[in-house]
Formats: C-alpha cells, structure tokens, sequence
C-alpha cells in the first residue's frame, strides 16, 4: 500500500512537484496499478534477464568523420530558454 | 473532376496523377480543403502547413517529367511526436509547445525525399501515453465516425485524419496499441513494424525498446506502400536492423496462411460480446477463403499487459527526464536549479505523464527493482519465446484488436487502469518485438450508432508480408476497395 510520503519521495527522485490534491489521487491511482501488475510475481521465471527487444548486435561506429561544429546550433540556441554568448545560460549548479 | 479525399486511396490517386487526371496541388487542396472543414470539429490536427502547397508543386515537377514513386504528391500526415525541421514539435505536450524541431527524423526524411506531401501534424495522447487521444494539450480529438467518441490513442489524430478524408494516409507511433487501436476505432488500417523495422530517429522516444513508426491508411495495399516506403535500416538509429541481418530472411510467400488463434487469450471476460462474435465470423470467412485455424497456447499471454505497464513507465521515466527546462521547451524560472526542473516539470507535463513518471521512478526504485523492473523483463522473455514457439507451427496470429469499439469522451479518463485494461489485445506484439496490423472487421452496435471493430493479425519478426495477404483477404468480405478516380 503506497503512502503519501511514497509519492513524495518518487517526486523528489522524478524532480517533479505534484501538487497536495494530486498526491492523494497519485496514491490511489498508482496503488491500484500496482495492485494489477504484482501478479507478475505468481509467474515462474527462470531469473534470466537478459532484455530482449530487437536484434542485439554492436552497433557503435567508428571514431572517426565528426560532424563538423556549428551546423546546429542556431537552431538548437533558438529552443533554449536562456542563451549567452553561444551557450545555454543555467543557474548556479555548486 | 471532383477529388473526393474521404474515399480516395493512395493507390488510385497515384494512377490518377501519373496519367495526368489531376495535379498534386490540386489533389492537395482538395485534401486540406477537407481538413479544413473537418477540423474544428474532430481536431484531428494540430497544424495544418502553409507549405504543403509548395511541396505538391514541387512533386508535380517531378511527375510532370514522369519521375517520382508511388507516394510522390500525395498528401499525408504526420503525428506530432515526429520532429519535422523547422516545424513545431510538440508531443501534444504543454512542455514542448513552443519546441522547433531541429532536424527531420529519418522516416520523414525519407517521406520528404519520396516526393510525399506533408499537409500538417496531427493530436496525440501527450508523450504518447493514452489510449483515447483526450488528453492532448491542444484539446482532445474526435472520432469521425461518431464526434461523441473517442478516435483511440495516441495517435488518434493521424486516424482521425484520415478516416474524415484529411489525409490520403498518416503516419503514428505505436508502442502499445497506440496505431492499431485507433485504426480499429475510426475503421481504418493501422500497422505496427517489427521492432527495429523503421528508423526511430527522429520519434520523440516514449519506451525505447517498444515504440515503433507505422501506417495509417484506407486499405491494406494503402498502408503496404506507406510501410515499403520507410522499412529501411538507419544507421542513426542503433536499434534498426540491418538489410542483411539474419532475422529479416523473407519466407516464401504461401497463398494460404495458418492463422493461430489463442483460444483461452480471446475467451475471456472484458471482450464484448458483439465485438467476440464479429471476430468469430471473420475467422470463419478466412477458414472459408481456404485457410487453416488452430488453436495455440501462449500460457504467458494474459501476463503481457502487466509485464507492458511496469516496463514501459520505468523507460519513460528515463526517456522523459531530458524536459527539464533547461535546453528547450517550457521552464520555470526558480530561485535553484532543482526547483527549475521540478517546478518545469510539474507544470509542463500534465497527469498521465507524471504518473506514469512516478510508476516507472517506483519501479526502478532501490528495494522495487527486483521485484517488479526485472520480473517484467524476464516475464517478456517468457512471451517473447512463447510467441517464438508458436510461429513455428501458424503463419499469423489473430485475436480481435480491442475489447470494445470506441467510447464516449470522458468515458474512461478518470480511472487509469480501466483505460489501460483496453490494451490488453496490443500490448504483446510490443512486447514480443514483432509486426502486427488491424484492419477493418465490420461493425457493432452502441447507443444505435455502427461503431467499426478490427481484427488484429500478429506475424513473426520481418513478416509484414504475412500480415499484408491475409488483412487482403479480410478485405474481401466487405464491399469492394472504394476508389473514387472518375
């Protein structure tokens, strides 16, 4: 049974600020899902988690032919909400 | 020569301009003519461009000299999670409202190369979560077939846009049902690829090792052109499965298909009646038509919908933590730099996206993941070798793609499990990797409206050949292919 503190701390971890109101619901409302998808513990499994979607393979590339600087970044700047001198502005981090 | 877009296929509209019946521009006005008049109403779009115009004469500059493909100049729409450069990328979110794509992804790339013309991008589920398209920031989307329902989500709007002739075809995302169920929905065909099929650069990534790009279109031979055009690998996609790679052996084509059913999967509770018997009579069609039906066992099969809702929060979770307001989209301004995301975050995405952030936070969370993010995984592998065992034995595998036709606006969003319970039939192809289509089964009825059902046909990894034939053959059991070319 999730508590409010639980939601609490999932959006503290998530960093999104959810409202009182919302907690309470969020708390039920996730309760209820996680109620429905814990019957996955009655499934015998063997303990191999080796994710499986598609074809694995290495697809890296080589490190070679970088693109060339400045193709983007007038348009990427252009989305940023604070930009100087070329860079995306942000608050102090330390 | 009237063009009329609500029953024009791709097909004959590729005809009809390479002889000459009519011109790109002139069949895309037509198309946003149409648009125009639709959308207040259905709100299939987001945006329709000023620029399709002059993608159509350009596309009649190349049929003019009887250059071009199939899908040069004709008009198509794209879902709104698709970056098209230039154009506003929004993911029907508040958070990206204001976000201009900076590249076109590749599977619009190559639509733009082929000669497509592109009329505008249409509504969605915000960030693809949803399965009835209400909840998109620029309000939500209609059903042509009945405006007081729901098209289906998330990409009800690219199935709007079609099905009420805005669109000769459209493009969505489907990561757990999110093509094939509004497809159904709007009575139209929509089509999942083998997971690694189609390129995903350029698709806002929702759950990485789920989503996939897919058609939507009036017919079956409609959606085949569209998925032909953009079933190539990419080499920015890593995902994306190379031409050569063992797992895309073509099979020889076989004129009749052993179609598998999961009895003990379609027998249960939460199917409509109407909606089950619709799906027995159309197997019986097909065992008519020659081909042969078999009962399988996928004993996993019922688990898929929760092994789907534990790993697909937990990679949106992921996927979604880059909007924090710092490099695009909205942002709060806030006196530290936790607060800018948090209080970006918790006022640019809107309900279902936090929740489902949370889930997927809970479930990777330190004392949860073992029980709940690796089960899952190790569930789906149970499915995925379980759908694998039985290819060896069916050519396809069919059950009906919803449990009912589509519900009223309002109907299921305010309870969020009951919403996710209608993804019962489409979440397993996700989960296994492999291609899957619905196409159009005939009607039931609600409140005395004819609401259309689909079937749904699964096939193994890189048969969309498979799925092609037979939805064909279920073509045939309604009246013949419309086509309106004079």
């Amino acid at each position: 049974m999730l508590k409010k503190e639980d939601i609490e701390h999932l959006s503290t971890l998530a960093r999104i600020t959810v409202s009182d109101e919302e907690k309470e619901a969020f708390v039920s409302q996730l309760d209820a899902v996680l109620e429905y998808v814990s019957e996955l513990g009655e499934v015998a499994t063997k303990g191999d988690t080796t994710p499986r979607a598609g074809a694995l393979r290495n697809a890296l590339r080589a490190d070679e032919n970088p693109y060339a600087g400045g193709e983007f970044t007038e348009a990427i700047l252009a989305n940023a909400p604070q930009v100087e001198n070329g860079y995306v502005k942000v608050g102090q981090i330390m | 020569m009237t063009i009329d877009p609500t029953t024009l296929t791709i097909k004959d509209a590729h005809d009809a301009l390479t002889k000459k019946a009519y011109t790109s521009v002139e069949l895309t006005e037509a198309v946003l003519s149409r648009a125009k008049q639709e959308n207040p109403d259905i709100n299939a779009y987001a945006e329709l461009f000023d620029d399709a115009l002059t993608a159509a004469k350009e596309a009649d500059t190349l049929l003019e000299k009887g250059e071009g493909n199939e899908l040069t100049g004709i008009p198509l729409a794209i879902k709104d999670n698709m970056l098209m450069a230039g154009k506003i990328s929004a993911s029907g979110s508040k958070i990206l409202m204001n976000h201009r794509a900076v590249y076109d992804g590749t599977v619009v790339r190559g639509l733009k190369e082929a000669g497509a013309v592109i009329v505008g991008r249409t509504n969605m589920d915000e960030f693809a979560m949803g399965s009835s398209s209400e909840s998109c920031v620029y309000g939500p989307v209609k059903n042509p077939i009945d405006p007081t329902r729901v098209p289906g989500g998330s990409s009800g709007g690219s199935a709007a846009s079609v099905a009420m002739g805005g669109a000769l075809g459209a493009f969505g995302s489907d990561t757990g049902g999110s093509i094939r169920q509004p497809a159904s929905f709007c009575g139209i065909v929509g089509m999942k690829p083998t997971y690694g099929a189609v390129s995903r650069y350029g698709l806002m990534a929702m759950a990485s090792s789920l989503d996939q790009i897919g058609p939507f279109a009036k017919t079956v031979a409609d959606a085949e052109i569209l998925y032909s055009a953009i079933a190539t690998h990419d080499q920015h996609d890593s995902t994306s499965v190379p031409m050569d790679h063992a797992l895309r052996t073509i099979l020889p084509r076989k004129e009749k298909l052993t179609i598998g059913i999961p009895e003990s999967f379609v027998a249960m509770d939460g199917l409509d009646a109407d909606v089950r018997e619709n799906f027995r009579d159309m197997i019986a069609f097909l065992k008519d038509a020659g081909h042969t039906i078999k009962t399988i066992e996928l004993p996993s099969l019922p688990y898929a919908l929760s092994v789907y809702y534990v790993i697909m929060p937990a990679e949106v979770s992921a996927n979604l933590s880059r909007y924090d307001g710092i490099r695009y989209g909205f942002s709060k301004e806030a006196d530290t730099l936790a607060k800018v995301y948090a209080e970006s975050r918790g006022e640019g995405f809107g309900k279902e996206a936090r929740r489902r952030i949370l889930m997927g936070t809970y479930v990777l969370s330190a004392g949860y993941y073992d029980a709940y993010y690796n089960k899952a995984v190790a569930v789906r592998r149970l499915i995925a070798d379980e759908f694998a065992r039985a290819f060896q034995s069916v050519d396809v595998i069919a059950t009906p793609t919803a449990p009912s036709p589509a519900y009223k606006l309002g109907e299921k969003s305010t309870d969020p499990l009951q919403m996710y319970l209608g993804d019962i039939f489409t979440v397993p192809a996700n989960i296994a990797g492999i291609p899957a289509i619905s196409v159009p089964s005939g009607t039931v009825v609600r409140d005395s409206a004819e609401l259309p059902v689909g079937i749904q046909f699964m096939a193994a990894p890189f048969h969309e050949d498979r799925l092609f034939a037979i939805g064909k053959d279920v073509e045939k059991k309604k009246s013949t292919v419309p086509s309106s070319v004079e």
